[in-house]
């Protein structure tokens, strides 16, 4: 910093710096606290009686703080089975996903085989299908295979990698210079391990990045349960917070408190991971 | 040998009697419910099932809001997937009559609900060409929440108990909302409010024989008169500001409005009566403005694609029948049933804010309902083009003419006008 300042021209001084600093942070200030406001309202929320839940005027901290929302939530909602069903359904997906797209990728960045360039173009194309247009007929598929009200049909599709996690890792495989491949195959190894004890280990902040997204995508999503699902026992956590939330009425302080609760394993494993988000989505796109 | 026959015959007993358990596996009757039906149909089924060892019924609630059983309810029937009873809401009940997926109960309806036992005047408004595809969970109408308080410190009268003709008039109404509207700012206090939704909005063109919809459908909101209804509501809520307007109810929520003794009379429908009681104002009923007013009917629609029809009917005989809706009362949920006799057993006892004129009036709305017209595009136009021109009108952001205008060009293009 010290040696940035003494390289400034002489016009620029000192002032003008901190007022456009100011002006720099004041702006990145609000910012944050419109992208963080409804989130703090939520826990806000989430602490309030019913009836204060839209007072005038508003107030963030609450008064009483109701702490009895959050075992109320509980409770009600079944969230406990809730979150282990919803757990289980992401971690699986995501776990094999990521694995099953890692080599994939490995077979589009690393390998040369005819029609690769087709092949991708297809894999890719699949992005392009919303999930919508897909849904009866998978349904269809999965219950001539007896799959319905079982968590099958929401983990084995993932199983099969998906296409932006498989463009993802292309891209950032790509970066990885050939030499290591090659080296692997001078000391006798097959793709196979070059893939798992080479390339994969050095894959790790996208594998984790898109591990993360993936987990979240598995641990927000509503549609699917709510198709293939029917009974109470193997709800997720998206439909059990849906329920606060009727045709007529919203609860909003269990829904909030029950939101609180559903967000805590999100954030903690995006705290956790943090470092590898933004580097690993960085630096699996720079190379196309 | 003789060893060997009575094996023999001890064999076949035991296998006939298998066969026999096998035979008696009780019809599964299953109800794809909206979320918030889940709790209160897992009691009755299990009470049903208790007592009817041959049909046991299985409730699935995990999808939520009318959108969701809809959607699921689709891919399902798509999917060959087995569903007896679903519950949707008056605009989807035609979609899925269109679709042909319905269990026609006409005949069974007719020999079944007598007109003692039932409200049939709700029965009516779910017939499509004569024919009947769904028996009524509950049934909502709008009617009129009045602040006692507010009025008695106005010197102003209750508004009348009467339906129908006799009825308070929408001019009524007008001049109770500028004489109960004082103050300014935070402090200001409203006269009247309805939501500025042009759902809602119905029941003041039905007391002058008016609807959105004319002879074989067709649109009507070039219709003059209507849009005069409709300007004068406008004027109320943006000019005159009589009724709170749209930012106020978002950052306030109703409910605080009504609470804090903000709005003297509230046109809502009778599933918002316990919040309006739990609010702690002074609070009375009345009929809306016109005397008549606009029907709300959650449907359980049985599916033609039920593998136990004669099972499936004997469920939806249970769900509407006496015990049932008493069940429903004693609960408090889902308001008005189609029960007469479990209504008229026990109305009193489940308002008992209410005085018993007021009671009697809240269900005289019943009689005085008119369903809104839906079609099997209804859905569709409600959520594209109703709630959109709606909100964009409730927000000042479109003049009547111009939502209008819209709305006729989308509607008669839906309709193929």
């Amino acid at each position: 910093m010290s040696d940035q300042t003494r390289k400034m021209p002489a016009h620029f001084n000192r002032k003008q710096v901190n007022v456009k600093h100011i002006i720099l942070h004041i702006v990145l200030i609000s910012v944050c606290f419109i992208s963080i406001f409804p989130f703090i309202w939520m826990i806000s929320s989430s602490l309030k009686d019913s009836e204060l839940i839209f007072s005038y005027p508003p107030e963030l901290i609450p008064d009483p703080v109701t702490w009895s929302n959050y075992p109320q939530a509980w409770q009600e909602s079944g969230m406990g089975r809730a979150m282990i069903n919803s757990m289980f359904i992401a971690v699986t997906a995501t776990v094999g996903g990521i694995f099953v797209s890692s080599m994939v990728a490995y077979g589009f960045a690393k390998t040369s085989f005819k029609g690769k360039g087709v092949a991708f173009m297809v894999v890719l194309s699949t992005m392009m299908i919303p999930y919508h247009v897909t849904l009866i007929p998978m349904f269809i598929i999965f219950k001539k295979f007896g799959w319905i009200n079982t968590f099958y049909p929401l983990i084995v599709p993932s199983l099969f990698g998906t296409a932006s996690n498989v463009f993802m890792m292309r891209q950032y495989m790509l970066k990885i210079p050939d030499d290591f491949r090659d080296s692997g195959f001078i000391d006798g190894c097959g793709h196979f391990r070059i893939w798992l004890q080479i390339i994969l280990p050095m894959c790790v902040p996208t594998l984790v990045s898109l591990g993360v997204l993936t987990f979240m995508g598995h641990w927000n999503n509503y549609l699917g349960p709510m198709i293939y699902l029917s009974s109470r026992e193997k709800m997720t956590v998206p439909i059990v917070l849906r329920m606060f939330q009727n045709s007529y009425t919203t609860r909003w302080n269990l829904l909030m408190a029950a939101a609180c609760i559903a967000l805590a394993p999100v954030i903690v494993l995006y705290i956790a991971c943090q470092k590898f988000i933004i580097s690993g989505i960085m630096l699996g796109g720079i190379k196309g | 040998m003789k060893k060997l026959l009575s094996l023999v015959l001890a064999l076949l007993v035991v296998m006939s009697l298998s066969a026999g358990a096998l035979a008696e596996e009780p019809a599964v009757v299953k109800i794809l419910c909206e979320a918030s039906h889940t709790d209160h149909l897992n009691v009755l089924a299990e009470k049903f099932n208790a007592e009817n060892p041959d049909i046991r019924i299985e409730v699935d609630g995990t999808a939520s809001g009318w959108d969701g059983v809809s959607t699921k309810l689709i891919t399902m029937l798509a999917g060959g997937e087995q569903v007896d009873i679903a519950t949707v809401s008056t605009s989807y009940y035609p979609q899925f009559v269109e679709l042909g997926q319905l269990l026609d109960i006409t005949d069974h309806a007719k020999e079944t609900y007598s007109e003692e036992e039932y409200y049939w005047s709700v029965f009516d408004g779910l017939m499509v060409d004569g024919r009947l595809y769904g028996v009524p969970i509950s049934v909502y109408t709008l009617v009129n929440y009045f602040n006692k308080d507010m009025y008695d410190e106005a010197g102003l009268a209750y508004p009348s108990l009467e339906w129908g003709e006799n009825a308070w008039t929408f001019e009524d109404w007008q001049d109770v909302a500028v004489k109960l509207t004082k103050g300014e700012g935070l402090d200001r206090q409203y006269g009247v409010w309805i939501e500025y939704q042009l759902e809602r909005t119905a029941l003041f063109l039905f007391s002058e024989g008016l609807d959105y919809w004319g002879e074989n459908l067709e649109p009507q909101f070039d219709n003059e008169r209507i849009r005069e209804i409709h300007k004068t509501l406008y004027k109320m809520l943006h000019e005159d500001q009589l009724m709170p307007n749209a930012d106020l109810i978002n950052t306030t929520g109703m409910d605080q409005l009504i609470a804090d003794g903000k709005v003297a009379n509230y046109i809502q429908g009778t599933w918002s009566h316990g919040s309006v009681a739990d609010s702690g104002i002074n609070y009375g009923i009345s009929p809306v403005p016109g005397g008549t007013t606009v029907g709300y009917v959650d449907v359980y629609i049985p599916l033609a694609s039920t593998p136990n029809p004669e099972a499936t009917i004997k469920v939806l005989d249970y769900l509407i029948s006496y015990e049932t809706c008493i069940y429903k009362y004693e609960n408090n949920i889902w308001g008005p049933q189609v029960n007469r006799k479990a209504t008229d057993e026990m109305k009193y006892k489940s308002y008992p804010n209410l005085t018993t004129e007021e009671v009697d009036c809240l269900f005289a709305s019943l009689d005085n309902c008119k369903p809104l017209t839906v079609f099997p595009e209804w859905a569709e136009f409600l959520s594209d083009s109703l709630l959109p021109a709606s909100s964009l009108m409730a927000a000042g952001e479109e003049s009547v003419d111009e939502a209008f205008d819209t709305l006729q060009e989308e509607a008669c293009d839906l309709l193929g006008f």
